[in-house]
């Protein structure tokens, strides 16, 4: 019988920060299969931002492993490994650093070496599957928030990644831009990651939850059985998340 | 404080300047660049006595100003801005040279007055074929053709960041100085030591800022240079078109700057 | 110290562009082979963040006056001689294009008076020396208003220069040397002030991100060398007035100076080029500098004005954009 390869598997992930003594992550261990939807819950300060830093290899654990589609995550697969791992930062001022949409939106394939042609109909399919094809020759000042939020997913589903990781795509929208992201985030097939204070978005979105605390994996399930956890639901809504 | 809202205006007046432009400019940007260079280098070497001449090299602004879809008021009027800059140097020059010009009925006019609004002229002349260049063209597609033609790729890279994150900055400063501004400080200066503080915070929030923003371009691929992106559609007609607007500008220009004139007005003197 | 095409020639302009673009050239290199990480992003942030600082003023208590920065000692601080020089450059050509401050064939010489005289020289040859390892805060101050100083000093002698050489003022070389030094001084000190006041907090709060040691030039140059340096080029700003006439045709006079006479027929490729272009500009001994010639041409401008401002008011109309920004 042939093993199916998870997309992400971390194995005892450890790590603290330079000039920290505590460990942002201490022993952190899950596996994510093709084309589930996770949702990474917790209190601010448990540690999610950091484990998706290493799920692209932005950071590399102090001891454990973390494996991204049957590779580990070491200097020389970094290549590698951010071809198959898109990351949507929380700020998307800090992602969309050139002076046009379209530039920014084809800054990955441009880097992947992709031809013209190819790296044409990228930008296209994107921008239309985040619906802002009209924003192409704008420059990211001129958008609003939530225009800001689309091209920058616009920008990383143009590399066509294997694994979507988005950290608090919801944060800080109004209601409309909130629903027609999470409709656009609905249609996306890939596995995906989504750390999200968000719990309506979770759970409409996500078919399993991952709850962290202090650098650890307190609870890991379905989505709908992990939120009315009362024991999560007190983690959670000890900091007025309200379920 | 009214520097930062002026520049975060003039800014926001750029992009759209080209924006609306960009419906009606047919040249190019790459002509549009080399015809401003020329024009720049022959107006430059105009001698300061020819004044007449001067005021002829208004042409290349007043026509691409307003065929380039800007504007020549308004292009006119942010050279202004220049005046008073040049003015303070050139002012020595009509207290200096006294030696006489021309005379307009019984008043004697100075070559230290002729040049020193040749030196207004100039400078405002200057001006205006830089700011119709990329009002008409805008700062995205000049850097992409600076590129192109093979500046290198440090410098370039540095242009579109630094561009990209003026905004940014000038709005940070301005939540800044305005909170200080609120308990009095700040009407046309800060105290030094407040003004450190404040420039310090800025100072660090920028380096969180860049190191965040060098995460994003880490996932997507980058590796230390920045790729060659040329649009699909690029601003503006481009090919014989270009030539030969570039062509022709560049003669009437070499003409301007060369041809005796003059014999016109002397029957209506 | 913004330099405006009104005060420069075509000659002059393409020197100073030569130099800084072979500068940027050497830059581009150092910074791409620069093993710091994020080095590119961080550049470029922090020469916007350097555009921004100019933007605010601050005074000197005790004193009535206020003024800016330029930055250029403060970036190296931080940044290394050479990204901060790429960063400087990049702020002055976007001052330059968007701002309409300082002209775009002056360039060249904004380039070399301000980023390369603090960047390249002040900074290495006079601020780091001073610094060495773990200086005191009152050290860290008297190295930012020393060199900020220099910087702002050699940036002035040269604008002199660079105007004289262009001919176009008809100030003596020694008067304008002695305005422009006089006036920069002070600057010079308010700047370096401001920088020490940065450079002073961000010490405080995140020492590591001052420039270490040996990431930039490092080897102790001697105070015998600094004070050597600045004693050469007051020398040649005083060998220059000295030797200034009040000639308003600077070029020729310059050009008369090296080639020992204007007669001479060749006296190197430079001297001819430059002979040729003068000549051909002087061809015309008499140019029409009547009144009515140029009332005339200026007539001619505005009737071209108003005829293309007609064109284009339908296009104009059809896509008109409001002047005032629109917040989203």
């Amino acid at each position: 019988m042939t093993e199916i390869i998870p997309d992400m598997e971390f194995r005892q992930v450890r790590y603290s920060y330079e000039g920290s003594r505590e460990e942002a992550l201490r022993g952190v261990d899950f596996k994510i299969g093709h084309g589930e939807k996770v949702a990474l819950l917790g209190p601010n300060g448990a540690g999610k931002s950091t484990l998706l830093l290493h799920t692209d290899g932005l950071l590399l654990p102090a001891s454990g492993e973390v494996v991204v589609c049957g590779m580990p995550v070491e200097r020389k697969t970094l290549a590698d490994v951010r071809r198959r791992v898109g990351m949507v930062f929380q700020n998307p001022d800090d992602q969309l650093f050139m002076p046009t949409v379209e530039e920014d939106v084809a800054f990955g394939p441009l880097n992947m070496g992709l031809d013209a042609g190819e790296v044409e109909m990228r930008i296209s399919a994107a921008m239309r599957a985040v619906g802002a094809e009209g924003l192409r020759k704008r420059s990211p000042m001129q958008l609003s928030g939530g225009q800001k939020r689309a091209v920058a997913l616009a920008a990383v589903l143009a590399m066509r990644p294997q694994i979507l990781v988005l950290d608090e795509p919801t944060a800080n929208l109004d209601g409309r831009t909130r629903r027609s992201l999470m409709s656009v985030l609905g249609r996306i097939d890939s596995t995906c990651i989504i750390a999200t204070h968000d719990l309506a978005m979770a759970r409409a979105l996500c078919t399993r939850a991952i709850v962290m605390d202090e650098g650890r994996v307190v609870a890991d399930g379905s989505c709908a059985e992990v939120i009315a956890d009362p024991v999560v639901a007190d983690l959670l809504g000890a900091v007025g998340i309200k379920c | 404080m009214g520097k930062i809202d002026k520049a975060l205006d003039t800014l926001h007046a750029m992009e759209r300047g080209s924006e609306s432009a960009a419906l009606s400019y047919a040249a190019g940007t790459r002509a549009g660049m080399a015809v401003t260079l020329v024009y720049l280098c022959l107006l430059l070497s105009v001698p300061l006595q020819d004044l007449q001449r001067l005021v002829w090299f208004a042409v290349y602004p007043v026509v691409w100003a307003s065929l380039g879809g800007v504007g020549y008021g308004r292009v006119m009027r942010r050279s202004l801005v220049v005046l008073p800059l040049i003015a303070f140097v050139g002012i020595f020059n009509p207290i200096v040279d006294t030696s006489p010009a021309f005379s307009v009925g019984s008043v004697v006019v100075s070559r230290g007055w002729v040049s020193f609004m040749s030196i207004l002229i100039r400078g405002m002349l200057s001006v205006q074929a830089v700011v119709t260049l990329m009002s008409v063209c805008g700062f995205a597609d000049v850097c992409r053709e600076l590129r192109a033609v093979h500046v290198p790729s440090s410098l370039t890279m540095q242009l579109q960041l630094v561009y990209r994150y003026i905004g940014v900055m000038l709005e940070e400063l301005q939540t800044m100085a305005r909170a200080r501004a609120a308990r009095g400080y700040g009407r046309r200066s800060f105290p030094l030591r407040m003004w450190g503080t404040m420039t310090g915070q800025l100072f660090l929030r920028s380096v969180d800022r860049a190191e965040r923003i060098h995460r994003a371009m880490l996932a997507r691929g980058f590796d230390g240079s920045m790729p060659r992106y040329t649009p699909s559609e690029r601003h503006g007609a481009h090919g014989v078109g270009s030539v030969v607007w570039a062509v022709a500008w560049t003669g009437v220009l070499v003409w301007l700057r060369f041809a005796h004139i003059g014999s016109i007005f002397n029957i209506v003197r | 110290m913004h330099m405006s095409d009104g005060l420069i020639s075509t000659p002059v302009a393409a020197v100073a562009a030569v130099a800084a673009a072979a500068l940027i050239g050497v830059a581009g290199f150092k910074v791409k082979k620069s093993t710091r990480p994020g080095i590119v992003p961080l550049t470029g942030v922090l020469g916007a963040f350097v555009f921004a600082a100019q933007m605010v003023n601050f005074s000197i208590p005790g004193t009535g006056s206020s003024g800016h920065i330029i930055g250029g000692v403060l970036l190296a601080a931080f940044l290394g001689p050479w990204a901060a020089f790429l960063a400087l450059s990049s702020v002055l050509i976007i001052q330059c294009l968007l701002f309409a401050d300082g002209g775009l064939l002056a360039l060249g010489c904004n380039i070399v008076n301000m980023a390369a005289m603090s960047c390249l020289v002040a900074y290495p040859l006079v601020f780091r020396p001073l610094i060495g390892r773990g200086a005191s805060t009152m050290r860290l101050m008297c190295a930012s208003v020393l060199a900020c100083t220099v910087a702002l000093e050699l940036g002035a002698c040269l604008v002199a220069v660079e105007t004289k050489l262009s001919g176009v003022t008809a100030l003596s070389t020694g008067s304008f040397l002695l305005l422009m030094t006089g006036i920069h001084l002070l600057i010079g000190i308010g700047e370096g002030l401001a920088t020490g006041a940065v450079l002073g907090f961000v010490r405080k709060v995140k020492p590591s991100l001052l420039e270490p040691e040996d990431r930039g030039v490092s080897r102790r140059v001697p105070l015998g060398a600094v004070v050597a340096f600045a004693l050469a080029a007051a020398a040649i700003g005083g060998g220059l007035s000295m030797a200034a006439s009040s000639d308003p045709d600077g070029l020729e006079w310059s050009v008369e100076k090296v080639a020992g006479s204007s007669d001479i027929p060749s006296a190197g490729v430079v001297a001819d080029a430059a002979r040729r272009i003068q000549s051909g500009t002087a061809a015309m001994p008499d140019y029409d500098n009547t009144f009515s010639g140029i009332i005339g041409a200026a007539l001619v401008m505005l009737t071209l004005w108003g005829f293309c401002a007609l064109l284009t008011r339908r296009r104009a109309v059809a896509a008109h954009v409001p002047d005032e920004h629109v917040k989203e």
